[in-house]
């Protein structure tokens, strides 16, 4: 009977890693997918692994509760009802039993763990892995995004978002330029525009990295104080003695480029 | 589990020299005695019922006895009688024993025993006993009724009572043979060739030892699980039966399976033998209710129904 029950431990071992690789497999396709779901729809990419997860312990508890003697019998019919009788009755001892076990052991020589792999299966789901990788990859790499839902819920009226935290009162600080504008130039288009985020790329230009030895101190430079006369010749007030200065730019010229700036408004 | 096979398989060749065909039925017999059970053989006249359970008893060395029922037939013609016996000029009585008294009683026409007779065979199928005035005597171990009734000639019968019926572990139709067979039986019993004797090939320890073997038969539990569903749903499926079957024929059920996979030198009990079983398990335990009569539906459709159901 000891024998047979290290039998029963080994076909478990065995069956229940097999399912947790391939449960780990499917958990990997859910989350690259709902990842790169995110990234397209411009969620937050790493909340993906929290449904992954979730779906990884739900479909592995599943796969464990599973009977494994059906499971070896379906993919050995030498073996069936009997490899399940002989499990279902490993602590008992009499004559038959014993004889059952001893032919039941024998048969599971003939049993190959690679019969349980579905390879073909295997090899699709280890290549949507890659695929998906890539799409999310080359999808960061050109910023492909189809919707924004977070532009989408600022955009939702408030009676929607009340209440639900998706208001941007409630949440995060308004972009700069969103909402009423009241400046002189007054255009609602112009102020949305001013919404949009700018995305910014500073080019790689070329430099030196120096080592340590090639600093130096930079050298002293002593500033005098005295302002060049051209700065102070007009100031009947005299430099050094004033703390500001104001400009003084006649009205005529002011109210020109105000006027120049509503034509180009219109 | 082999040498188990080749026991029976050797008995079922040897009852085949006498009995053509009706394997099938033999091999119920079998289990029926395998499993330490009472057996109803139903089929029409000419069938060999008479005759393979006569061999059957034949091929083990047990005490067989018959009882032809007719409707004048008393209980104390079965169970037996006290007669005044006169030895040394005293005059005593003494218990003279009735054909119940034997390890294998073959009850003929059981049917045409009027239900008092009938319920004297009750307490010896059940409790292995027999009551006669205020002594109670045990019968022999082992110890089966195996009883034949037909289906036709229902004037002057008296149909078993469902508490007597459910007292047979198996009702075993007896079927017509096929037209080979049919050949056989003919060139056999017609050429003027001696019928061949059959030799003992078992005894009470060899039948005893089986019969606690078959018990030791492990079965699965998702089996044993639609066994009693399968019992359950008798009571619980009104749309075929006015009463279902009782826990004897759960009971009944595993223990006559695993007397056929011993049979079949199987070392546990399969799912097959559940779905042979149940027809000689249940179709004497369940009634069938008016509108499955209606139907026109037989038991055994029935029960048909019921397995395709109960997966």
């Amino acid at each position: 009977m000891k024998g047979f029950l290290r039998v029963i431990r080994e076909v478990n071992l065995v069956i229940d890693s097999i399912i947790v690789f391939d449960m780990l497999l499917n958990s990997l396709i859910f989350f690259l997918a709902l990842y790169l779901v995110s990234v397209l729809i411009g969620l937050y990419p790493f909340y993906s692994a929290i449904p992954a997860a979730m779906f990884f312990i739900i479909t592995t508890y599943l796969g464990f509760d599973q009977s494994k003697a059906l499971l070896v019998e379906q993919k050995y019919p030498n073996l069936n009802e009997k490899l399940r009788t002989a499990f279902d009755n490993a602590y008992v001892e009499n004559e038959v039993v014993d004889d059952l076990e001893e032919e039941v052991t024998d048969d599971l020589r003939n049993v190959r763990v690679s019969s349980f792999i579905d390879r073909k299966k295997t090899a699709y789901k280890t290549s949507a892995i890659v695929a998906l990788c890539f799409v999310i990859l080359l999808a960061a790499a050109f910023g492909i995004r189809f919707i924004d839902v977070n532009l989408l819920v600022s955009e939702l009226p408030e009676f929607l978002t009340a209440g639900a935290g998706l208001s941007p009162e409630s949440g995060d600080t308004p972009a700069a330029g969103a909402g009423e504008s009241s400046d002189i130039y007054g255009k609602e288009k112009l102020a949305e525009l001013g919404a949009e985020e700018i995305e910014i790329n500073l080019a790689a230009m070329n430099f030196e990295v120096l080592s340590g030895a090639s600093f130096r101190e930079p050298p002293e430079v002593e500033f005098e104080e005295t302002f060049p006369d051209i700065i102070c010749a007009d100031d009947p007030g005299g430099c050094g003695n004033e703390q500001y200065s104001e400009e003084k730019t006649p009205v005529e010229h002011a109210e020109l480029v105000k006027n120049y700036f509503l034509n180009i408004a219109k | 589990m082999k040498n188990y096979k080749h026991i029976f398989d050797t008995l079922q060749k040897e009852i085949g020299r006498v009995v053509i065909g009706q394997e099938a039925i033999i091999e119920q017999v079998l289990i029926a005695m395998v499993a330490d059970g009472n057996a109803l053989l139903e089929g029409y006249p000419g069938l060999a019922k008479t005759l393979s359970i006569k061999t059957l008893a034949d091929l083990m060395d047990l005490k067989f006895s018959r009882i032809q029922n007719t409707p004048d037939l008393m209980p104390s013609d079965i169970t037996g009688t006290y007669i005044i016996e006169e030895s040394g000029g005293k005059r005593n009585f003494k218990f003279q024993k009735g054909p119940v008294f034997a390890n294998i009683v073959l009850a003929d026409e059981i049917n045409r025993a009027t239900p008092k007779t009938q319920s004297a065979l009750l307490e010896a199928m059940q409790e292995r006993q027999v009551t006669v005035g205020n002594t109670t005597y045990k019968l022999e171990e082992p110890f089966f009724v195996l009883a034949t009734q037909n289906p036709i000639e229902q004037e002057g019968t008296y149909p078993l009572p469902e508490a007597q019926a459910d007292r047979f572990l198996l009702k075993i139709k007896v079927v017509y043979p096929s037209f080979e067979e049919e050949q056989k039986i003919v060139d056999l019993y017609t050429s003027g060739a001696q019928i061949p004797k059959m030799r003992v090939l078992l005894n009470r320890q060899h039948l005893s030892h089986l019969q606690s073997v078959s018990r030791q038969v492990p079965i699965a539990k998702d089996i044993k699980i639609r066994a009693l569903k399968l019992i359950e749903a008798t009571r619980a499926k009104k749309d075929f039966f006015h009463y279902g079957a009782s826990p004897r024929a759960s009971i009944g059920l595993i223990l006559a399976s695993k007397a056929r996979a011993l049979i079949k030198g199987r070392n546990y009990v399969s799912n097959e033998d559940i779905e042979t079983l149940a027809f000689p398990i249940l179709r004497h335990r369940v009634v069938m209710n008016f509108e499955a009569e209606r139907k026109g539906l037989l038991v055994d459709d029935a029960i048909k129904e019921l397995l395709k159901k109960v997966k």
